[in-house]
C-alpha cells in the first residue's frame, strides 16, 4: 500500500473519529443551573413507582408524584397530600379517605378516588410484580390476589379498595393496621395515571410520555447522569413549592460526590465517605442523625437441617448468645469504632417511635459474659469451637467485624475468622443457614414496631437466625391485630422483651443518617426515616 | 486472490467468540448463589414468583438460555434490564457505548500523541538526559495506576487552578482530564515501544544510506525510520484498546462519566444477568473487531506480512 493512501486513511479515520465525538459532545449540551442539585447516589431502579425500591428511586417519587398522604419533613408522620382528610372505623377496620377538589395531574386531569383504586389494585396485580405489594397485604383479599396466578379475575374482585364517589376512597383491612395513613405515604402507593399507562406501556416513565400528580414534573432523564426535575404547575399546593428546577445526579462514586458537594456544584450528599468523618466532623454543613435503623450480630441458632450435624453449634444455647452480647461494648463500638455518630443500641426496635417504648436490653458486663461462657461449658473460651465471623463485603462493615471479633477474643478468649461474601452471597448464606455468626441491619420502612418486630416471626424469611418462639409469634400477632395503641404497644414491647432475652441477635448500634447539606439550603430536617421530599426544601439565594 | 476471503472468515470467527463468550457468561451467572432479586428483604415466595415469571427466569435454565441465544442472534436483543427497570439492554447500551467510545478515542488519541513524540524525542536523542528523563517519565506512568493519575489531575486541576470542570460530559473541556488519566499509561507503553523500535531501525544499512544521501535526521526519522518502527506499536494497540476499555470504569466513576463502564461492574455484582451479559458481548465485539483491525493494518505498514493471519 502506498504512502499516500495510507495517509488518506488515517486521516479520513481521524475526521470520522472526530464527527462523531462532535456528535456525541453536542447531545449533551450543558443547562443552565438548577435552582437546587444533589447527587442521589445512584441510578433509580425505576421511575414507575409501583416497581421501584430503593432510596434513589423513593427520592425521586416523593416529587413526582403524591400519595393519599405525605409524611411530614421533620416528624415524619402522615400529612394530608391528595386526600384533605381520613376517618377510621371504631374497629379499625374501614378507612375513609376524602380527597382534595383541586388535585390535578399535570396534564390538568383531575385526581380522583378512582385513580386510586387503580393505582392501588395495580401495586398489588401479579403481573405488576411490585416487590412492596406486601405492605398493603393488610388490606381484605390484597394477599389472596397478589399470590394468585396473573389474569385471575375472581381474586380481584374481592379487594378491600373502593371508589365510592370520585372523591372518597374506601379500604377495608382484614387486621387492623393504625400506621395505615403514613404507610400510604409511601412512594409505592402514588397515584399512576390510567390513560398515559395503556397509551404509551412500559414508555409511560420517559420524560415525553409521564403523567404525574406531585410537587413536579420530569423534564429530562439521562441514563446514570442525571434527571432533572421542573416544578409542577398543576399541582395544588404548588404555592408551597420553592424550587423551579432541581437536578439530581445519578453517577459517580462518593469521592466524586464529595468533590462535587464540595465545589458547590450540588447541595446535598447523602453518606459522605466513612472514612473522611473525622476531619468532616464539626463542619456546620454536616448533618448528622438517628435512622430508623438497627445493627446486629446474628447467630446461627439452627441445629436442624442446616448446619453440618457433625458439629455441635455452640450458639444454639442461649448463655452463649448473651455471652457474646454482654462481652460487647455497644457505646465503645459506636463511639470509637463506627465513629460516626453512631449510639449504642440498647433494643432492637431503634429508639424515637412514637407511641412506643422499646424493651430494654440487659448492660454489657464482661464478668457476667465470662461466667455465663463458664456455665455453658467454655470456662475462659476452652473447648469452644472457632467460628467464622460472616460479613457482606464493604470497607466499614469489615472494620466493624474486626473489632467486634477483637473484643470477643480478649474478654471470653473465643476465636473467630472473619470471612467476607458479595451481598448477594450474604444473603443467600445467611437465609440458608451457612454461617456460624453474621453481621446483620434492618432498616424499617415505616414508624412502627411491626417493621421490626415481624422479622423475627418463626415463618419470616428475614429471620435468617432459625430461632422460633411459638410465644413470640403469638404476642406479634396479637399485636398487629389489636385496634388499641396503648394494648398493641404493650403486646409488641412483650414481644420485643422475649427476644432480647433469648437474643437470636445481638444489637450493637443504631445506625445513623448522615447527610452534608449548603448552608443556603432551608427546610432541610433530620428525621428517623432520612426522608427529605423536594416539595418543602427552599434555597435562601435562588438567583445563584 | 481474494482478499475479502480470509477477512469474512475472521469476522464469522468474532461471531464463533461471541457465542462461546455468552455461554460461559451464562453458565458462570446461573451458578453463582445469589440472584437479581436479592437486596437485603426476602421476598415473599408468591412475589418471588411474579417477579420470576415476568422475565421468563422461572423456566428451565436450557429453555432461558436458547430463547437469549435466539434473542441476541436473531433479533438483536439484548433483553431487559433487572435492576434498572425502565430500561432495555439495547437501550443501556445506547445511551453509554458513544459515551465510552468518545472517552476511549480521545484517551487513545492522546496516548498515540504523547507516546509517539516522546518515543521519538527519547530516540533521537538517544543517551542523553532528555532520553533518561522522557524514559524515567514514562516508567512512572506504567507504574502508577490511572486512578491515582486521575486524583492527582483532580486535586490540581479542579480544586487548585480551576482549569478543568469535575464531572459530567458536556463538552470537550469534560474530557480532558479523563483522557489524559485514562490515556496516560498507554503513552508510556507507547513511548516505549516506539523508541525501542526507532533505534532497532536507525541502526540498519538503508538508514544509514539514507543518511549518507545527505537527508536531514528529521526527514530520517520521520520519512524512512518512523514506519517500520510503528509495527510493534500497532501491535500494542489491540491489547491498548481492551486496557483503555475496562480502565474506564475506573474513571468513569471519578469523573461520572455516564459510560458502560459502571454498568459493567454493577451489573456484574448485582446479578442483572442480561444486563452483564450484554456488556461482555459488547466488549468481546470491540476488542476483537479491534484486533482484527490491528491486523489489517499491520500489513498495510509492513508489505510482508499477509493481513490473512
Amino acid at each position: 500500500m502506498s504512502r499516500d493512501r495510507l495517509k488518506a486513511l488515517l486521516a479520513s479515520s481521524l475526521l470520522l473519529a472526530l464527527l462523531f465525538a462532535a456528535l456525541v459532545l453536542s447531545n449533551r449540551t450543558a443547562h443552565s443551573r438548577s435552582d437546587f442539585a444533589f447527587c442521589n447516589q445512584s441510578e433509580p431502579s425505576s421511575l414507575d413507582p409501583a416497581i421501584s425500591t430503593g432510596s434513589p428511586a423513593a427520592r425521586l417519587a416523593r416529587a413526582l408524584f403524591e400519595g393519599l398522604t405525605r409524611l411530614d419533613p421533620s416528624t415524619n408522620q402522615a400529612l394530608p397530600g391528595v386526600a384533605e382528610r381520613w376517618t377510621t372505623s371504631p374497629d379499625g377496620l374501614t378507612w375513609d379517605f376524602y380527597l382534595r377538589d383541586d388535585a390535578r395531574w399535570s396534564n390538568g386531569d383531575e385526581v380522583t378516588a378512582t385513580d386510586f383504586e387503580y393505582s392501588l389494585r395495580r401495586v398489588l396485580d401479579p403481573s405488576t410484580a411490585s416487590r412492596n405489594a406486601y405492605l398493603l397485604w393488610c388490606l381484605d383479599g390484597a394477599e389472596a390476589w397478589t399470590s394468585s396466578p396473573p389474569g385471575d379475575a375472581s381474586a380481584a374482585s374481592a379487594l378491600g379498595i373502593e371508589a365510592i364517589s370520585p372523591r372518597h376512597l374506601r379500604l377495608r383491612l382484614q387486621r387492623p393496621a393504625p400506621y395505615l395513613d403514613s404507610l400510604l405515604a409511601y412512594p409505592t402507593f402514588s397515584p399512576v395515571h390510567r390513560a398515559c399507562i395503556e397509551q404509551h406501556g412500559a414508555r409511560w416513565i420517559k420524560p415525553e410520555n409521564m403523567v404525574s400528580n406531585g410537587p413536579f414534573t420530569l423534564a429530562e432523564r439521562r441514563l446514570r447522569d442525571r434527571i432533572r426535575l421542573e416544578k409542577s404547575e398543576t399541582y395544588w399546593g404548588r404555592d408551597d413549592v420553592s424550587l423551579q428546577s432541581v437536578v439530581a445526579y445519578a453517577a459517580g462514586g462518593i469521592t466524586t460526590q464529595l468533590n462535587m458537594f464540595l465545589l458547590g456544584e450540588v447541595d446535598w450528599i447523602i453518606k459522605p465517605p466513612p472514612g473522611l468523618y473525622s476531619s468532616l466532623e464539626g463542619r456546620q454543613d454536616l448533618v448528622v442523625g438517628e435512622q430508623f435503623g438497627s445493627t446486629f450480630m446474628r447467630f446461627n441458632t439452627w441445629g436442624g437441617p442446616f448446619a453440618d450435624p457433625k458439629q455441635e453449634t455452640p450458639f444454639s444455647d442461649i448463655r452463649v448468645r448473651e455471652a457474646l452480647t454482654l462481652a460487647l461494648d455497644r457505646e465503645d463500638l459506636a463511639k470509637h469504632v463506627m465513629r460516626g455518630g453512631q449510639q449504642a443500641l440498647n433494643s432492637f426496635v431503634p429508639a424515637g417511635i412514637p407511641d412506643y417504648k422499646p424493651a430494654m436490653l440487659a448492660k454489657p458486663d464482661a464478668d457476667r459474659a465470662k461466667a455465663l461462657l463458664a456455665e455453658a461449658g467454655y470456662p475462659e473460651g476452652e473447648g469452644f469451637p472457632r467460628f467464622a465471623l460472616l460479613y457482606p463485603h464493604n470497607e466499614t462493615t469489615r472494620d466493624f467485624c474486626e473489632a467486634v471479633a477483637t473484643r470477643w477474643r480478649r474478654t471470653l478468649g473465643i476465636q473467630c475468622e472473619l470471612v467476607n461474601q458479595v451481598f448477594g452471597v450474604y444473603l443467600d448464606s445467611t437465609s440458608s443457614g451457612l454461617y456460624d455468626v453474621a453481621w446483620g441491619a434492618w432498616i424499617g420502612d415505616y414508624l412502627d414496631p411491626s417493621s421490626f418486630l415481624e422479622i423475627f416471626l418463626s415463618n419470616s424469611g428475614n429471620n435468617r437466625t432459625g430461632w422460633a418462639n411459638p410465644q413470640y409469634d403469638s404476642l406479634v400477632q396479637e399485636a398487629s391485630g389489636s385496634p388499641n395503641i396503648e394494648d398493641r404497644a404493650k403486646l409488641f414491647r412483650q414481644a420485643e422483651e422475649i427476644l432480647l432475652e433469648e437474643l437470636p441477635i445481638a444489637p450493637v448500634y443504631q445506625r445513623v443518617n448522615i447527610n452534608l447539606v449548603a448552608p443556603r439550603v432551608e427546610g432541610f430536617h433530620d428525621n428517623l426515616l432520612d426522608a427529605h421530599p423536594l416539595r418543602d426544601i427552599k434555597v435562601k439565594d435562588t438567583a445563584g | 486472490m481474494n482478499g475479502l476471503r480470509p477477512l469474512l472468515l475472521r469476522l464469522l470467527g468474532i461471531i464463533g467468540i461471541v457465542l462461546v463468550v455468552v455461554s460461559v457468561c451464562f453458565a458462570l451467572m446461573h451458578a453463582v448463589p445469589g440472584g437479581p432479586f436479592d437486596d437485603g428483604r426476602d421476598i415473599d415466595p408468591a412475589t418471588r414468583e411474579n417477579l420470576l415469571s415476568r422475565y421468563n427466569l422461572n423456566a428451565p435454565l436450557s429453555e432461558q438460555y436458547v430463547r437469549y441465544l435466539d434473542d441476541v442472534f436473531l433479533h438483536f436483543d439484548l433483553g431487559p434490564s433487572l435492576k434498572l427497570r425502565d430500561y432495555s439492554v439495547n437501550e443501556i447500551l445506547e445511551e453509554s457505548l458513544p459515551v465510552s467510545m468518545v472517552l476511549g478515542l480521545f484517551a487513545m488519541g492522546f496516548a498515540l500523541l504523547v507516546g509517539l513524540s516522546a518515543g521519538a524525542i527519547a530516540a533521537s536523542r538517544r543517551g542523553t538526559w532528555l532520553d533518561t528523563f522522557v524514559m524515567g517519565a514514562a516508567t512512572f506512568g506504567l507504574s502508577v495506576p490511572n486512578f491515582v493519575i486521575a486524583g492527582l489531575l483532580v486535586l490540581l486541576f479542579v480544586f487548585q487552578w480551576q482549569l478543568f470542570p469535575l464531572v459530567g460530559l458536556q463538552s470537550a473541556k469534560h474530557l480532558v482530564l479523563p483522557s489524559i488519566a485514562l490515556g496516560l499509561p498507554f503513552a508510556a507503553s507507547i513511548a516505549r515501544l516506539f523508541r525501542t523500535g526507532l533505534l532497532e531501525v536507525l541502526g540498519e544499512d538503508w538508514i544509514r544510506t539514507a543518511r549518507s544521501k545527505g537527508l536531514s535526521p528529521r526527514a530520517v526519522l520521520w520519512r524512512h525510520a518512523a514506519q517500520p518502527a510503528l509495527l510493534p506499536v500497532v501491535s500494542f494497540l489491540g491489547p491498548a484498546l481492551a486496557g483503555i476499555l475496562s480502565g474506564s470504569l475506573v474513571i468513569e466513576q471519578i469523573f461520572a462519566i455516564p459510560g458502560m463502564g459502571s454498568h459493567f461492574v454493577d451489573s456484574a455484582l448485582n446479578a442483572d444477568y442480561y444486563l452483564a451479559s450484554g456488556v461482555v458481548i459488547i466488549y468481546t465485539v470491540l476488542v476483537s473487531t479491534a484486533n482484527l483491525g490491528v491486523d489489517v493494518l499491520y500489513g498495510l505498514l509492513d508489505p510482508r506480512i499477509e493481513a490473512d493471519t
